[in-house]
Order: structure tokens, then C-alpha cells, then sequence
């Protein structure tokens, strides 16, 4: 980089495979824990309500 | 109106009594500064230049103390019921507390400069300008955490969960304080000291009356 | 009693979860273009692609703080326990996009600024709004009524909610004292179709993900206020 704010920026694909790499497993690491989560609640519900 | 001067002198009597613990919590607030000055190291510019930043956070780290403390009255002998089936509003109840809390911390906070001043090798500038802001920073202070300590105060694990939810909300007064005490200390001259005031104004203007207007259903609950 | 905590049938879950999955859809679609398609910025070169997935997230973790604070009014004005199930489900999901906002902000920091924290107004008072909602979340776990955690729950989101702008504001002038910069987030109106494919897919995931994440909620209320069965 020659200087903040000065040039271009050359490269820096790294960068954006980190930061897309993070937002999937991010996000889909979520969406798999509230699925998880979810039925095991139902699971705990159904056994219960008998 | 003369419920909470009620209130007020109910627990102003109550922290006079108790005074031994203020003088504990004081004792921690000056632990506090000496600590940070070991950890930033003997070189005296660097401590005269944050002198104002650990004077704040000393002050901060104080108050979870002091507001955690100021509902064990209640706390020990299930008083905090018993006020509130008293036909005295809770928005007066929660008054008292908070400007007696107030005083306590500004109280504080004075008697914390002089350890600023010799430790860090600061001039504390104009008195009068200093005690102004430590009044409007401790107000930040004391008002939402005197209704965070009602919460916390009833609740297992209310030592972390205390800072836990005041240290991010009062984010603003902390920058605000020390930016304007930063001002007062060691010249301003951009005049950026009355836009720092202002915001230091605003915010407890805005967190007296808000949580006032929710510490009823703080406490109803 | 217990039907009060759920609007909605229990079985009918297949809504919130085709929503998330249409989100997800829309992700991959706008990222993909965003990455392979849409030109090079001329300063920022490919980092600025960061943004097509940044600024999204930006905007639905706001609006899912947002929707906390409208749930927590209306927990206090209405009573029982639907808006509070949302309450609880939004401030998660609104800490989980905050984080994730922070992450983004700081990979995209250090190729841009030299270090992995800028002060950026907006990325520090989301910073800021992590830790208060994480502390929400906290006093959750440690209050075991379900009325009070309802309220005071409440009460705490709509205190740190009006702090926002205030934590905004504040960050911003004490970063605008120190440091001169402008901060090259602006995206120019070519790039504009990545962004917003990306901003609905994020929007959609949202919701799926709040819309489940209540159901949790109601679910875990009901087995607790339920009283426990007779021994025969």
C-alpha cells in the first residue's frame, strides 16, 4: 500500500474471502443452531404434554 | 414532589449512617488511580495527559459499588416491598434514591481530584467548571444505575450484571466527561468545552425523566 | 392459559423456514454477483466488494434492534408474553448481526485504514450496542419469573435503544477531534443491484430466523408456566 488514503488498493482478495467466509459461517452456523434448538424444543414439548 | 424530598432525606440519613462504606468505596476509587498509573508507567507526560480519562473510569468503576450497595437496606429486611405498598408513588421513591445516589457519587468524585491532582501531576484548572462536571457526569451515572441497581440488587449474580448493563449505556457520559475535564485541566481552545456540557445536559435530562417514568414498572414486577 | 404465549399453530412451521430459505438463496445470488461480476471500485479496488455483504448486514442489524425496541413498547403497553417471545428473539438475532457487523468492519479496516479498528462511529456504537444487548440477554438468564424478565427486559432494551443516537453522536465528535477522515463506504449507483439482492436475502433470513427463535422462546415459556404434572 503506498499510504492510507492515497492510491489504489492492489489485491487484497484475502480480505474479501475472509470477510464473506465469516458472514456464511456466521450465518449459517446460526440459522443451524435455531433449527437445532427448535426441535428440541418440540421434542421436549411433545414428551411433556403427555 | 414532597415524596421524593421524603425519600431523599430517608436515604440521605440512611448513607450518613452508613458512612463507613463511603469512605470503603472511596478507598477503592484511589486504589483504582493508583493502579492505573502503575499501568501506564511513571512517565509523567503520559499520566498528565489521561489524567482526566482515569479519573472518570475510577469514578465509574467506584459507582458499581456505590449503587449496588445503596438497595442492600432494602434488600436485608424485604423493605424494597414495603415501600412500595406505602401510598408514596414509586417515581418518588426511585427520586430519592437516585439524587441521594447523586450526591454520594459527586461527593466522590471531589474528593477523588486531589489524588488526581498529586498522582498524575494534573492542575485541575478552574475548580468552580470542574465540580459543574463532575455534578453533570456523576447525574449520567447515577440516575440509570440507580434503577439498574433495583433490578440487579434483587437477582443472583447482581455484582456483574450491574456494570454489565451501565458500563455501555453511560458510553456518552464517560466520553463526554473526560473530554470536557480533559478541557478544563489543560486549556480549550477550539471551544469545544460548552458542546461537550451540552451533551453531558442532554443525556441526564433525558435518563432522569425515562427512567423515572419506567422504575414503577421496575418495581411493581 | 398456556395457548396466550402462541399466536400462531405450533405445526405450521414451514413459513419461517421457506423465508430463511429464500434469504439464504438471495445471499448466494447478490454475493456471487458482487463478487464475480460487478467491476472493480478504482481507489479500493476488490476490497470494496466487502461492502455488498457489509452494508446489508448493516442495514438489517439496525432493523432488528429496531423491531426489539418496538416489541419491548409494546410488551409494556399490551402485557402477556407474545411481544416479549420476539423481544427475546430479535435482541439475539440483532447481537448475532452486530458481531458479525463488527467482524465485517474489521476485515474491511485493515486493508483500507493500516489497523483492524478504525473508531468508525458507526461500527464503534455497534460495538457499544453488542455489549448492552449481550447484557440484556445476560439479565434474562439470571431472572427466573417470567412476568418480571418480561418487563425488565423491556425496560432495560428501550433504555439502551434511546442511547443509540446519543452513543452515535458522542463517538463521532470524539473521533471527529482526533482524526481527519472520511470514510469511503459510499457506493456508487452502478454497483447498486448486488447490494440490495444481498440486503432482501439478509432481510428474509431475519425474519425466518426471528420468526423460529420466538417460537423457541414460547415454547420454553409454556413448559414453564404450565404446572408441573400430578405424580398418579
Amino acid at each position: 500500500m503506498t499510504g492510507i488514503g492515497v492510491g489504489v488498493i492492489e489485491g487484497g482478495w484475502e480480505f474479501v474471502w475472509g470477510a464473506y467466509g465469516a458472514s456464511a459461517v456466521i450465518l449459517i452456523g446460526y440459522a443451524v443452531s435455531i433449527h437445532r434448538r427448535y426441535r428440541a424444543e418440540r421434542r421436549r414439548t411433545g414428551q411433556g404434554a403427555r | 414532589m414532597t415524596q421524593a424530598l421524603v425519600a431523599l432525606r430517608k436515604d440521605a440519613l440512611l448513607q450518613w449512617r452508613t458512612r463507613g462504606r463511603f469512605v470503603a468505596v472511596f478507598v477503592f476509587g484511589a486504589t483504582a488511580l493508583l493502579l492505573f498509573s502503575f499501568a501506564i508507567g511513571p512517565s509523567a507526560g503520559a499520566l498528565r495527559q489521561h489524567a482526566a480519562g482515569f479519573l472518570w473510569l475510577a469514578l465509574m468503576l467506584a459507582s458499581t459499588l456505590a449503587l449496588g450497595d445503596s438497595f442492600h437496606g432494602e434488600m436485608e429486611n424485604r423493605a424494597l416491598e414495603g415501600l412500595v405498598l406505602l401510598p408514596a408513588s414509586p417515581v418518588a421513591l426511585y427520586y430519592g434514591k437516585a439524587l441521594a445516589n447523586w450526591a454520594q457519587l459527586a461527593l466522590l468524585g471531589v474528593a477523588l481530584v486531589p489524588f488526581m491532582v498529586v498522582l498524575y501531576d494534573a492542575p485541575p484548572g478552574g475548580a468552580l467548571p470542574l465540580i459543574g462536571l463532575i455534578l453533570l457526569g456523576t447525574a449520567g451515572l447515577s440516575f440509570p444505575g440507580t434503577l439498574y441497581a433495583a433490578m440487579t440488587v434483587q437477582v443472583r449474580g447482581s455484582q456483574t450484571l450491574l456494570p454489565l448493563l451501565l458500563f455501555p449505556l453511560v458510553v456518552p457520559v464517560l466520553l463526554a466527561a473526560v473530554s470536557a475535564t480533559s478541557l478544563v485541566m489543560t486549556g480549550d481552545p477550539m471551544d469545544q468545552l460548552r458542546s461537550w456540557t451540552l451533551l453531558l445536559v442532554c443525556f441526564d435530562l433525558i435518563y432522569a425523566s425515562l427512567c423515572g417514568l419506567l422504575f414503577g414498572r421496575v418495581v411493581e414486577s | 392459559m398456556a395457548t396466550a404465549v402462541m399466536d400462531t399453530k405450533t405445526s405450521d412451521t414451514s413459513t419461517p423456514y421457506m423465508v430463511a430459505g429464500a434469504g439464504l438463496l438471495l445471499l448466494v445470488v447478490g454475493s456471487y454477483w458482487g463478487l464475480a461480476y460487478a467491476p472493480r471500485e478504482t481507489y479500493m479496488g476488490d476490497v470494496q466488494r466487502i461492502m455488498y455483504v457489509h452494508v446489508p448486514t448493516a442495514w438489517n442489524a439496525m432493523l432488528a434492534f429496531t423491531f426489539a425496541f418496538g416489541c419491548a413498547i409494546a410488551s409494556l403497553i399490551r402485557g402477556g408474553y407474545r411481544w416479549d417471545t420476539r423481544l427475546e428473539a430479535s435482541m439475539e438475532v440483532g447481537v448475532v448481526l452486530s458481531t458479525l457487523l463488527c467482524i465485517q468492519g474489521a476485515i474491511w479496516a485493515k486493508p483500507t485504514w493500516g489497523v483492524w479498528w478504525d473508531w468508525d462511529p458507526r461500527l464503534t456504537t455497534t460495538a457499544v450496542l453488542v455489549l448492552a444487548f449481550s447484557g440484556i440477554i445476560a439479565l434474562r438468564s439470571f431472572v427466573d419469573d417470567p412476568g418480571r424478565r418480561a418487563v425488565w427486559s423491556a425496560v432495560a432494551a428501550i433504555i439502551a435503544y434511546v442511547d443509540v443516537p446519543i452513543v452515535y453522536f458522542s463517538v463521532k465528535w470524539w473521533n471527529s477531534l482526533h482524526q481527519m477522515q472520511s470514510t469511503p463506504e459510499t457506493v456508487s449507483k452502478a454497483f447498486h443491484w448486488p447490494l440490495r439482492i444481498n440486503a432482501i436475502g439478509i432481510l428474509l433470513l431475519m425474519w425466518g430466523l426471528i420468526a423460529l427463535r420466538a417460537r423457541i422462546a414460547a415454547l420454553r415459556l409454556e413448559r414453564q408456566l404450565q404446572p408441573p404434572p400430578e405424580a398418579a
